[in-house]
């Protein structure tokens, strides 16, 4: 296949980083490990945002169900109440 | 994540030291360190989620306290219910099981073990303790212990925090300065007070104000309170009438609120320092009995008519705030809150002192505030004031964080308005409780557990000597006889090797003074190398380097003088407000002799 008067396998697609910043430099290996790990962190929290969600709204119903309010009038450590 | 070429390069250089890389004989290693900008970019992006997680964790921890409660004990706390007695001692032993076989490091409260995982153990707290340090506090609180959440959402945050920095690899520096980034998260979600645990942290826990590790505190402890509010409001902790100061007369009643606090502080510590090495000392199979021991005595206090010192008792300070509680109830459930946070504590059950500590305040203010409406009503401010100044005479006296105290009741309150008679009251009780007992609680636990970590109390006391002692001190001992002679950089080369030989310096010390106001320190032997060669009658500012004594001033600190020395023979301390006057020359034995000095004097 011939494209702009040379083949295709000649064209450089992409911006290459400097030598010193090779495929398996530590640098890279640690950035693409930070970026992994940062993704992860990102997943449990976003998880325990659900966890923490379920539990609270299961917290919520079962003081529904002893008759008590659900605005988080304070029984002993929730001393907070929500404005409406 | 992108790197500096150069810095890259420099690390890349060859271990000789060469920079060309043309050694001969050991070739080119990799020298691969972290980028120091990645961990920068890391301590303002790990902070958030730090806080995020923490809050998250405080807020499952919180709920868990509740509902175990309402499960154990009911929706109402009633004298003479035999659950008041049986719930207790029963959860006490699970817990003294779980401490003992499962979680050993779960015990305390939190904020020691977090000070000695950042000062001892690189910053480490490992999951399992922070899973047995919210497991055992919720069942413990839940069934009536009478201690708070607080400090373990705090040592909850620093094991969060400790986890996630590993993760990334940091160095050990920055793993320590984590630990206080999620102790402040956890703080602040567990008080819905950023500021509060801000302070907190940084007063109590790091110990100065190192601008690094702020950033990433306020960062977490921002993130942790917005998650908190997020499932439990925004309102203030506590439901706070309008307050007013409605006579400045009053303020006596707050400084006798102050007295009245600081002496109570004091027996209370008393009684914790006493009972809790005692009960440690009994034989180890005792640990399984002391907390459902503890707990059948605190749920005796309960099930004999005082059910409000069980648990954490927010919803008591609550009702104080409100006014209609007796000064006479008021003074014996302060009295036998303490009691039972001591027989708690001293037991080996993890919980905090922090709500005790304001249960204790919020009584012993509110009983003030009552006798000062019974005798003076017509000075007599709004009761809630004096319920809010207590909490915070409490806290300043009993945890000694001063600062801390007074924001503390401005952010738990909402209110601005009493602003005045808190920092009497705080500044009165803290200065007895310092007074009377110099070591503070958690150093006193500290010591007890055989560790060794710094004394905040003791760095805020700590005289810091200055340049202007040593100068002082130089000059008053040594009149003229040992001043360094400052001589021009004009001055003739021949001139100045005179002056070194009358130098009273043994090496012939002298300091060149350059017309900008810098200076140059040379003693004999480098400044007859540097005028080889050179002709006598040569400005002996022409022959020596570029290089320059530090700006040093009268009031810089005196440690800051002291890596000079591996350069310079003598230092020039200059004035800050006219740059080409010179204040004096400081040797290093005359820093030495100040620090001699002091220490004598002490």
């Amino acid at each position: 296949m011939r494209l702009y008067g040379g083949t295709l396998k000649k064209m450089r697609f992409g911006v290459h980083s400097p030598a010193v910043l090779g495929k398996h430099h530590p640098l890279r290996r640690l950035a693409v490990k930070d970026a992994i790990a940062l993704g992860t962190l990102a997943a449990i929290t976003l998880s325990l945002f659900g966890i923490t969600g379920l539990y609270y709204s299961a917290y919520t119903r079962y003081r529904a169900w002893l008759g008590l309010p659900t605005d988080n009038t304070p029984v002993i450590t929730l001393p907070v109440v929500r404005r409406h | 994540m992108a790197a500096d070429p150069e810095s890259l390069a420099a690390r890349m250089m060859p271990i000789d030291g060469s920079a060309d890389g043309e050694s001969e004989t050991v070739a080119a290693v990799p020298i691969f360190q972290h980028p120091a900008s990645r961990e920068r970019r890391l301590f303002l992006m790990l902070p958030i989620f730090i806080g995020i997680l923490s809050g998250l964790l405080v807020v499952c921890f919180r709920i868990s306290i509740e509902w175990l409660r309402l499960g154990l004990m009911g929706k109402q706390l009633r004298p003479g219910d035999w659950r008041l007695i049986v719930v207790p001692t029963a959860v006490g032993l699970v817990v003294a099981l779980l401490v003992e076989f499962v979680f050993p490091a779960a015990r305390g409260s939190g904020i020691n073990q977090t000070k000695a995982a950042m000062y001892i153990h690189d910053g480490y707290i490992s999951l399992r303790t922070m899973f047995g340090k919210l497991i055992c506090t919720a069942l413990a609180l839940g069934a009536g212990y009478s201690q708070g959440p607080e400090d373990p959402s705090l040592q909850i945050g620093a094991a969060i925090a400790s986890t996630v920095s590993r993760r990334f690899r940091l160095s050990p520096e920055n793993l320590r300065l984590f630990a206080p980034v999620g102790a402040a998260a956890g703080l602040a979600a567990a008080f819905n007070a950023p500021i509060t645990a801000l302070l907190f942290v940084i007063e109590e826990v790091v110990g100065n104000w190192n601008a690094s590790v702020l950033g990433s505190v306020i960062l977490a402890a921002i993130a942790g309170d917005a998650v908190s509010r997020w499932y439990f409001g925004d309102a203030p902790m506590f439901q706070v009438p309008t307050l007013e100061l409605r006579d400045p007369r009053e303020l006596l009643a707050y400084a006798l609120l102050g007295v009245v606090g600081g002496v109570t502080a004091l027996l209370f510590a008393g009684m914790l320092r006493q009972s809790r090495p005692r009960l440690a000392a009994l034989p180890h199979w005792t640990r399984m009995v002391q907390p459902p021991l503890a707990g059948l005595l605190i749920g005796l206090i309960g099930f004999l008519g005082f059910p409000q010192v069980m648990g954490v008792g927010y919803e008591t300070i609550n009702q104080a705030i409100g006014g209609g509680m007796g000064w006479k109830l008021l003074l014996i459930l302060a009295a036998l809150k303490m009691l039972a946070t001591t027989l708690g504590f001293s037991s080996g059950t993890p919980g905090g002192m922090f709500a005790p500590t304001l249960f204790v305040g919020a009584m012993l203010g509110t009983a003030v505030g009552s006798l000062q409406q019974l005798w003076l009503p017509h000075l007599t401010g709004p009761i809630g004031s004096y319920t809010l100044a207590g909490m915070g005479v409490l806290f300043a006296a009993f945890l000694r964080a001063p600062l801390t105290s007074v924001f503390m009741v401005l952010e738990v309150s909402g209110n601005y308005s009493i602003v005045a008679p808190v920092i009497l009251a705080n500044t009165v009780a803290y200065l007895i409780a310092r007074k009377f007992d110099p070591v503070p609680i958690f150093e006193t636990f500290t010591r007890q557990d055989g560790l060794d970590l710094p004394s905040m109390e003791e760095m805020r006391e700590e005289a810091r000597l200055h340049i202007e002692d040593a100068l002082e001190l130089g000059a008053s001992i040594s009149e003229d006889s040992l001043q360094i002679p400052v001589l021009p950089s004009t001055l003739r080369l021949r001139e100045v090797l005179d002056a070194a030989a009358a130098s009273p310096s043994d090496d012939g010390v002298v300091v060149l003074h350059f017309p900008d106001g810098s200076g140059y320190a040379l003693d004999g032997a480098e400044l007859e190398r540097l005028g080889t060669g050179a002709s006598p009658e040569t400005a002996v500012g022409f022959l020596v380097p570029q290089e320059r004594l530090p700006l040093l001033y009268p009031d810089m600190p005196l440690d800051a003088t002291l890596h000079h020395f591996g350069r310079w023979p003598a230092l020039l301390i200059r004035n800050r407000a006219q740059s080409t006057a010179v204040e004096g020359v400081l040797m290093e034995a005359e820093v030495l002799l100040c620090y001699r000095e002091q220490t004598a004097h002490h």
